[in-house]
């Protein structure tokens, strides 16, 4: 058995109360009550303090236990209810706590405003740029727009070398086909009718020589001259520059061939043209090559402005190349420049990834 | 993750990140960049991320990434140094949302943020914790200290107002 101290007397007196000590043990613990009086006073004490303890409403005891921390640490358990830290029994215990202090409840209604909402208003709007292609379908792309690109050199490479073996041209045929107008304007002083007689080859169908009309470009104006002073010849579809006050006599023209490219005629002292019959206007004329349908044969007496006015097939080329451009979504361009500065014209092509130039003569 | 889930994420995430970013950073730009970034990094780490866990990962590379940014440019004002009187001038705000704007501009980055990402994003403690790197403890008591600091701030302007 174990004695009774003052170090271990409590378990003692648990067991006394709750009955569960033997004879032999009560008559120890009165002895030793009996030597330690203050301890039985001790006793007294716990025996009556449970008896109290069975007494009291159950329901009071919580409520006052619980009352402490919401009293202390008010803020925290406001976050906590806002936050949703709180248990349902706490929940609960917190809510009448705040019903029954309206103080509190004013409180507790700050925390909830600072409760956050996502204002969906504000957008990612460049979403586009960071999504990402299949790498294949790029692969794809770009082989498709590369041989696009290809193709449409090689087709322009065609066309243009076409133009070079076969001088006959739909697009000089369609300048001869224009039935232009000649005015010959002669000196107020000088007017006399003149009576002419001007076709192009296209309006004779019982023309002789239309095989050989065929094989060239030229547009045959056919007409006669009855008056010896000519002044001024205007509206030729050639580039003719004629001196007004110099006369030019007795010229009789009974067939002229004007080619409707470019083809400056000088006509000064120093050099008068001779028309005779059937003497064809090919001395200036530049030979149709390649470069001549780009406009780049003659460069040494043009300037960037008359090359403009030339319709080539370089501008064709431009317009069809910028078409492909489109429709392959890409920027595209094929375009000439002079340069007066190095006197040099060249022609460029520029397209995503590829760039290329090649100065001309 | 495939090519389509990181596109689909794309469009999920990327207004979410952009919105906690600019409510951080107050810079609209900068914000656009940090978004960038981020899914920058998510493409180049495509093949090692989890689609079911790209969320947390574009806002924990965003969430770094402008950190680094706030921590090079040292330009916030803390606010327990902020005088509220100063703020006082009921007339510039017009509702609760332009108070609370304020107020969320005063707290410190730390609070700041982990206050977005549990009120925008309804991100718990301990995803918090992970995007932030922090302890899910240390998480919780920036959250309610954060609460208590806006709560003093609207209730000085209501008490004002």
């Amino acid at each position: 058995m174990t004695i009774i101290t003052r170090n271990n007397y409590e378990e003692f007196f648990l067991d006394y109360i709750e009955g569960e000590i033997d004879a032999q043990e009560e008559a120890a613990l009165r002895v030793f009550l009996i030597k330690n009086p203050d301890l039985k006073e001790e006793l007294d004490e716990m025996m009556g303090m449970d008896l109290v303890c069975e007494e009291s409403p159950v329901r009071n005891e919580s409520s006052s236990l619980k009352e402490i921390p919401f009293q202390v640490n008010f803020d925290d358990f406001c976050v906590a209810r806002i936050e949703g830290d709180l248990d349902s029994y706490e929940e609960k215990a917190f809510e009448d706590f705040v019903i029954s202090h309206p103080k509190k409840e004013k409180e507790l209604k700050l925390y909830r405003k600072t409760k956050l909402e996502a204002d969906t208003s504000i957008l990612f709007t460049n979403k586009k740029s960071l999504k990402k292609r299949n790498k294949k379908a790029l692969f794809k792309q770009f082989v498709f727009t590369s041989l696009a690109t290809a193709a449409s050199i090689a087709v322009l490479f065609s066309v243009w070398t076409s133009e070079i073996e076969n001088p006959s041209s739909n697009l000089e045929l369609e300048l001869v086909s224009h039935n232009t107008p000649i005015k010959i304007v002669t000196p107020d002083s000088t007017k006399v009718t003149i009576p002419k007689e001007i076709k192009t080859v296209k309006n004779i169908s019982n023309y002789k020589k239309t095989e050989k009309v065929k094989h060239s470009s030229k547009t045959k104006i056919k007409g006669k001259i009855l008056n010896k002073q000519i002044n001024k010849m205007d509206a030729l579809p050639l580039k003719a520059q004629v001196s007004p006050k110099e006369p030019i006599n007795k010229i009789k023209v009974k067939e002229l061939l004007a080619n409707n490219t470019i083809a400056p005629i000088e006509i000064s002292q120093q050099k008068l043209i001779e028309l005779t019959e059937k003497k064809r206007l090919i001395q200036n004329v530049p030979q149709n090559t390649g470069l001549a349908m780009l406009g780049i044969s003659w460069k040494e007496s043009k300037g960037e402005e008359d090359v403009r006015k030339t319709p080539t097939l370089l501008k064709i080329a431009s317009y069809g190349v910028s078409q492909i451009g489109k429709l392959a979504g890409k920027k595209i361009n094929l375009e000439k420049k002079y340069d007066p500065k190095t006197d040099k014209t060249r022609v460029a092509f520029n397209t995503y990834g590829i760039g290329f130039s090649a100065p001309v003569k | 993750m495939k090519l389509e889930e990181y596109n689909i994420s794309v469009d999920q995430h990327s207004d979410g990140v952009f919105r906690f970013i600019l409510k951080n950073i107050k810079d609209e730009d900068k914000a656009r960049d940090i978004v960038q970034d981020s899914f920058e990094k998510l493409w180049r780490n495509v093949d090692n991320v989890n689609f079911l866990k790209v969320k947390s990962y574009l806002y924990t590379t965003a969430y770094r990434t402008m950190i680094d940014l706030i921590r090079r440019e040292k330009r916030k004002e803390d606010f327990d140094q902020v005088d509220v009187s100063v703020y006082s001038h009921s007339q510039h705000y017009t509702d609760l949302k332009e108070i609370l704007d304020c107020a969320l501009e005063r707290l410190s980055d730390i609070q700041r943020s982990v206050v977005l990402l549990r009120d925008y994003e309804g991100y718990n403690y301990q995803e918090i914790a992970e995007i932030t790197e922090l302890s899910e403890s240390q998480v919780k008591v920036y959250i309610y200290r954060a609460r208590k600091k806006m709560k003093e701030y609207i209730g000085h302007l209501e008490s004002v107002i």
